[in-house]
């Protein structure tokens, strides 16, 4: 067992992860520790690797650009080739960058509108439903994000911008940005 | 009571709301539902501000945006604004304005004496009156004189906000077209979006009442304002401006808020169809003394009779070329003004005009305009004679008295957007006006944004444009829409006349742009001097530019130099519009991203580990990193010196974990690798590292780093820490591009790993102090080993590569772990005499060992040969990426080389930068000093510099030239310190 103790990006903040309700806002925002993150490659296209990927995580990589397909894990296309999976645990297969990452989820009623401040993809309910991901960037910070539904967001930074990504969020929440 | 001015009943005011304000340090009344502008006429201000140049005294012209005049400064310290437009500022309580170009205020201005320099002070008047002995004589004082406000000079205190948001169909425009093209765009479920500029939706119905369908026409349009709010696909959005459109029908719009909060937020619209509804401006005519205050243009009298109650003065003369101030003529009639005549320039009125205003028992003089208009601080009389269809004017007719003159020649389409959107226009003579053509972005024009002023063209047009653009969209409806009946005049297309002069005069009182004191002589002294295109004439005579951008100045500029020059409008030209539309408040565009959150930084795994131990933490290629951990007293150069001093002598901690790392994996990982490095890769064992220098295609030493071969078919490619993004993408872009057919995966994972350096003599034993699998014995893990295996009970890479010439062991561990290891590393290393160390130690250390800094010592030129790499180039047999550039002649010859330059006299460090000159011949540069640093290992200042032919001229005394003088110095080898490197290979 390791005698180092793990942090993350916002430990500072808290070590049992970072956590911000804005009731009056409508919109909790709360960084998921320890949330396995991997890396997927396949540019044979072929079935095995369909298969191998199924056994392994209960669902196929997705084929639709932006679409996440959910099993034990969540399996998110991200480039062609290539899919990001998301939660469970990590696997020979895939390339672990679970400490690259910090995890946050933005949460509530207004999650989209919050977002949507500094976000440019659609996030209308319409055009990113439930299950849709995207690589985009929150203001000039790079995220991966994808919704779980229409109320309920996870966004993945890269760990060195994990604390900037979150008093970003944090004060676009604040009523003094409505 | 509201101002003398204010008509006893009607308006969109409202009464039971009373705000004071102030206006040049003197109170007034005015009511909720004022623009400043208003409030002021309806308090009998007439001089609200000064010209730009000449300091004439100006009136309200305009009731909107196009405001040329009534231009303010609005509070005072951080939170003022200037330049502000009084025609478009929504009055409240405790308002402070003051006029912007006029001192001590509009009314008695002291620089007002200017205009009898007038003569002196023609178009590009700096190019010809100023000039002897030179400009710069007298810039200072004009530049005083004229002008506009002042910036604030203190922080903005206010929050900006933005808001990205995605439509099918964007409105622009909130006025009749507007919301009925929302109306048949939004009926299939597309997402709507309407901007408006005004507090409330309406557009010119608010001050231009119409009858539609029988009844009020603004009570119709509002019952469609009513069915679009309860559509949840409809988002109405007011005092929200389009500033502008860009590529890829992306649309910036700016909304003012009032609720506490943010102060603007600005709209990121993306559109797949854009609406253009954004109505016209009135041209005013341009005639002798046409600036004296109370000159407005019809329009806006009648919309500050109509929509905030206010008589702009007591007794009016209408002066137009067209039938639409006919109607301002009436509704002046029926506020109670007097309105002793329409002068209307056309010899023949049509009858419907004729016969409404003999109803209105208003006289029309055929074929007359003003010669001359009396009262510089106010209209008081205007002189007027017939006038030719050319606008020459003939015999005087006779005096009219009158407070407020208004004017009308024509109305022109707001086409500013469109050409943002690269739509083209052409002068429709019919519609007396530059209408819009095609664009090519998404964008169409209705109603009178098309030149379309017929209400009902205007109805069944923006309906047509609306169900277009949902169809196109994927949303079409089966809506029926009727049509309202419209009782309204017949379009009768406009006099030509833009300008009106008595034979023989050149109009040298006659002003085309009010804000830049710009007269038709200004534009025919432009064409004489040979200034016609239509950029030219706005560049020489400043025409349309400022605050107004030229919206009431624009077409009659043009159509004057078409006149002069004998060409057509088209042939003149239009100005380019370009964004914004109106001035827009800078805050606006930086929204959130100031301070530090303008640009983020990234923050080390064990960033708090370093901040308690008192790190000097730095910006270095977006990473915030420690520089040096100073000692409490001691200065940054005495920190550097102790952490060199303490890990060349025992042990030291450097958190190194932005180091560039990206995994490439595959069977062809090492063939690819191979075509991208200088070095050979296919020859580097499993477990071994290796230097790599790569260039661009050019053979420009592009980034370096180490590699290390963790499996037969895995590596891990070192980058310098600024290039960590960049380089995954270019060996991407080689990969996808270039050789697609290799096997291989490209995995940034940088951010995956915290790198804890230990460095020198004593840091195998430090790492002795930790639990591993790995064998970390000289003999086992030589210099340039890679290793796997569990250390301090983690997976963890140990690579034993070194950028400071000391035994040093690089230690990555998962990133979650970065801070603790940093910290028993610490703990662990007291008694070893541990000492972190910041990138500023670190640099000394490689400039006394002569390792080279991609970025410091290369530069745009820098190749291979330059910094000692010919014979790695002559022995690959290998192509690799620039490696035939490498080849060229311009690689070969009296190239600046890569070396060592040593202070011959002691002192401190060579000055960066320093040219090397020859002793005897200063004059030219043969290179210069790249990398400098007192070394405390040797006590002397060491630097590495690009040097003509360098390494061939080791032991060459040369100078150094800098600002600070001239330093003897010779030329070495790059590495000064230990370069058999006895103390690495232990």
């Amino acid at each position: 067992m390791s005698d180092l103790a793990p942090s993350s990006g916002l430990s500072h903040l808290s070590r049992a992860g970072a956590a911000a309700m804005f009731a009056g806002e409508g919109v909790a925002l709360r960084e998921e520790p320890g949330l396995c993150a991997m890396l997927l490659f396949d540019k044979s296209e072929d079935s095995k690797f369909r298969r191998r990927v199924a056994r392994t995580f209960g669902a196929e990589p997705p084929t639709t650009p932006n679409t996440v397909a959910v099993g034990a894990s969540a399996i998110a296309w991200i480039a062609p080739g290539q899919w990001l999976v998301i939660g469970g645990d990590p696997v020979a297969d895939g390339l672990d960058v679970s400490d690259a990452y910090c995890a946050i989820s933005v949460k509530g009623r207004r999650a989209a509108d919050l977002l949507s401040k500094s976000v440019p993809v659609d996030l209308d309910v319409k055009a990113f439903a439930a299950l849709c991901c995207a690589r985009t960037v929150l203001g000039s910070i790079p995220i991966f994000l994808m919704a779980r539904d229409e109320s309920d967001f996870l966004l993945l930074v890269e760990r060195g911008l994990a604390y900037a990504a979150w008093a970003w969020l944090v004060d676009g929440a604040s009523p003094r940005a409505r | 009571m509201s101002g003398a001015f204010r008509l006893p009943g009607g308006g969109r005011v409202d009464r039971s709301r009373p705000l004071r304000f102030r206006m040049d340090g003197r109170d007034y009344d005015g009511l909720a539902g004022d623009t400043l502008a208003s409030a002021l006429l309806a308090n009998g201000v007439r001089v609200v501000g000064r010209s730009f140049k000449l300091h004439r005294p100006r009136g309200i012209m305009s009731a909107g945006l196009e405001e040329a005049n009534a231009l303010v400064g609005v509070g005072d310290g951080a939170r003022s604004d200037a330049n502000l437009k009084a025609t478009e500022i929504e009055l409240f309580e405790g308002l402070e304005a003051h006029s912007v170009n006029a001192w001590p205020n509009a009314g008695r201005d002291a620089w007002s004496a200017l205009g009898l320099l007038k003569p002196f002070l023609p178009a590009g008047f700096y190019h010809k009156t100023f000039m002897r002995p030179s400009w710069r004589t007298y810039e200072r004082a004009i530049r005083r004189a004229a002008g506009l406000g002042h910036a604030p000079r203190g922080r903005d205190p206010d929050t900006y906000e933005k808001q990205f948001a995605h439509a099918d169909v964007l409105v622009i425009g909130g006025g009749l077209g507007g919301l009925v093209a929302a109306l048949s765009a939004s009926a299939g479920g597309a997402q709507v979006i309407v901007v408006d500029d005004q507090s409330e939706l309406g557009g010119s119905l608010l001050g231009h009442s119409a009858s539609i369908g029988g009844g009020d026409g603004l009570a119709w349009l509002q019952g469609i304002e009513a069915a679009l709010r309860s559509r949840p696909n409809v988002r109405l959005l007011t005092r929200t401006t389009a500033t502008g459109i860009y590529d890829h029908d992306f649309v910036l719009a700016c909304e003012r808020l009032a609720g506490g909060g943010a102060r603007q937020r600005l709209w990121k619209i993306r559109a797949r169809k854009i609406i253009s509804a954004s109505g016209a401006f009135e041209r005013p005519l341009v005639f002798p003394d046409n600036d004296r205050p109370g000159v407005m243009l019809a329009g806006a009298a009648r919309t500050y009779v109509e929509r905030y109650a206010v008589a702009p003065g007591r007794s009016a003369v209408v002066v137009t070329n067209n039938d639409s101030a006919y109607h301002a003529a009436f509704a002046l009639r029926a506020a109670g003004l007097a309105v002793a005549a329409i002068a209307d320039l056309r010899a023949s009125p049509p009858r419907h005009a004729l016969d409404a205003a003999r109803r209105h028992d208003i006289e029309v003089l055929k074929a007359t305009a003003p010669l001359k208009v009396s009262g510089r601080r106010g209209v008081k009389s205007v002189t007027l004679a017939g006038v030719d269809e050319t606008g020459r004017l003939g015999a005087t007719v006779g005096a009219l008295e009158c407070d407020l003159l208004c004017v009308s020649g024509g109305w022109s389409p707001a086409l500013h957007l469109f050409a943002h959107a690269g739509g083209a226009m052409r002068f429709d003579l019919q519609r007396g006006a530059i209408v819009p053509r095609e664009a090519p972005q998404p964008i169409a024009c209705v109603g009178a944004a098309r030149g379309t002023f017929s209400l009902a063209a205007s109805i069944a047009e923006a309906y047509a444009a609306g169900a277009h653009a949902a169809s196109a969209t994927g949303h079409p409806s089966n809506d029926v829409f009727n049509a309202p009946e419209i009782d309204e005049w017949p379009q009768v297309a406009a006099a030509p006349i833009v300008e009106v002069r008595a034979a023989g005069s050149r109009g040298a009182n006659s002003w085309v742009d009010l804000q830049n004191d710009v007269t038709a002589a200004d534009v025919r002294l432009a064409a004489r001097e040979n200034y016609q295109s239509v950029e030219h004439l706005k560049r020489y005579t400043t025409l349309g530019m400022a605050v107004d951008q030229g919206k009431t100045s624009n077409v009659n500029a043009i159509a004057i130099m078409a006149a002069t020059t004998d060409r057509t409008m088209d042939a003149v030209g239009t100005t380019r519009f370009r964004p914004p539309y109106t001035p827009t408040t800078l805050g606006a565009f930086a929204g959130r991203e100031t301070g530090e959150r303008y640009r983020p930084l990234r923050r080390l795994p064990a960033h708090e580990a370093h901040a308690e131990l008192g790190a000097a933490v730095e910006d270095y290629g977006g990473w915030l990193r420690p520089a040096f951990y100073p000692k409490p007293g001691e200065s940054e150069s005495q920190a550097v010196q102790r952490e060199v001093k303490m890990t060349r002598g025992a042990v030291g901690l450097f958190d190194g974990s932005p180091l560039g790392k990206i995994e490439v994996c595959g069977q062809d990982a090492a063939e690819f690798l191979n075509r991208i490095y200088v070095n050979n890769m296919l020859t580097l064992g499993v477990g071994k590292a290796r230097y790599g220098l790569m260039l661009d295609e050019y053979g420009i030493v592009k980034d370096d780093g180490v590699l290390s071969r963790l499996g037969p078919e895995q590596f891990l490619v070192g980058t310098t820490s600024s290039g960590a993004s960049s380089i995954a993408f270019w060996l991407e872009e080689w990969h996808q591009g270039e050789w697609p057919a290799l096997r291989l995966t490209i995995a940034p994972v940088t951010a995956q790993w915290a790198v804890m350096t230990l460095t020198g003599p004593r840091a195998r034993d430090l790492l002795r102090a930790f639990a591993t699998t790995i064998d970390l014995s000289a003999a086992a893990c030589p210099h340039m080993s890679a290793r796997e295996g569990m250390f301090a009970g983690v997976a963890a890479r140990i690579q034993r590569v070194s950028f400071t010439g000391e035994l040093s062991f690089e230690v990555s561990v998962p990133a979650r772990y970065g801070e603790a290891l940093w910290r028993e590393m610490m703990r662990r290393g007291r008694d070893l005499g541990i000492t972190p160390y910041g990138v500023e130690a670190l640099m000394v250390m490689r400039i006394e060992k002569g390792y080279l800094h991609v970025g410091s010592d290369t530069d745009g030129t820098t190749m291979p040969q330059d910094v000692g790499f010919a014979e790695a180039i002559a022995k690959k047999k290998a192509d690799f990426v620039g490696k035939r550039s490498t080849m060229l002649p311009v690689g070969r010859d009296a190239r600046r080389q890569f070396v060592g330059l040593e202070g011959v006299d002691g002192g401190g460090p060579l000055p960066i930068g320093a040219h090397v000159v020859d002793p005897s011949d200063v004059r030219r540069s043969h290179g210069w000093v790249t990398s400098t640093c007192f070394s405390p290992t040797l006590g002397r200042p060491v630097a590495l510099g690009l040097v003509e032919n360098g390494r061939a001229r080791t032991g060459e005394t040369v100078a150094l030239a800098s600002m600070h003088g001239r330093h003897p110095a010779r030329i070495a080898g790059p590495c000064a310190f230990d370069p058999e490197g006895a103390r690495l290979n232990v």
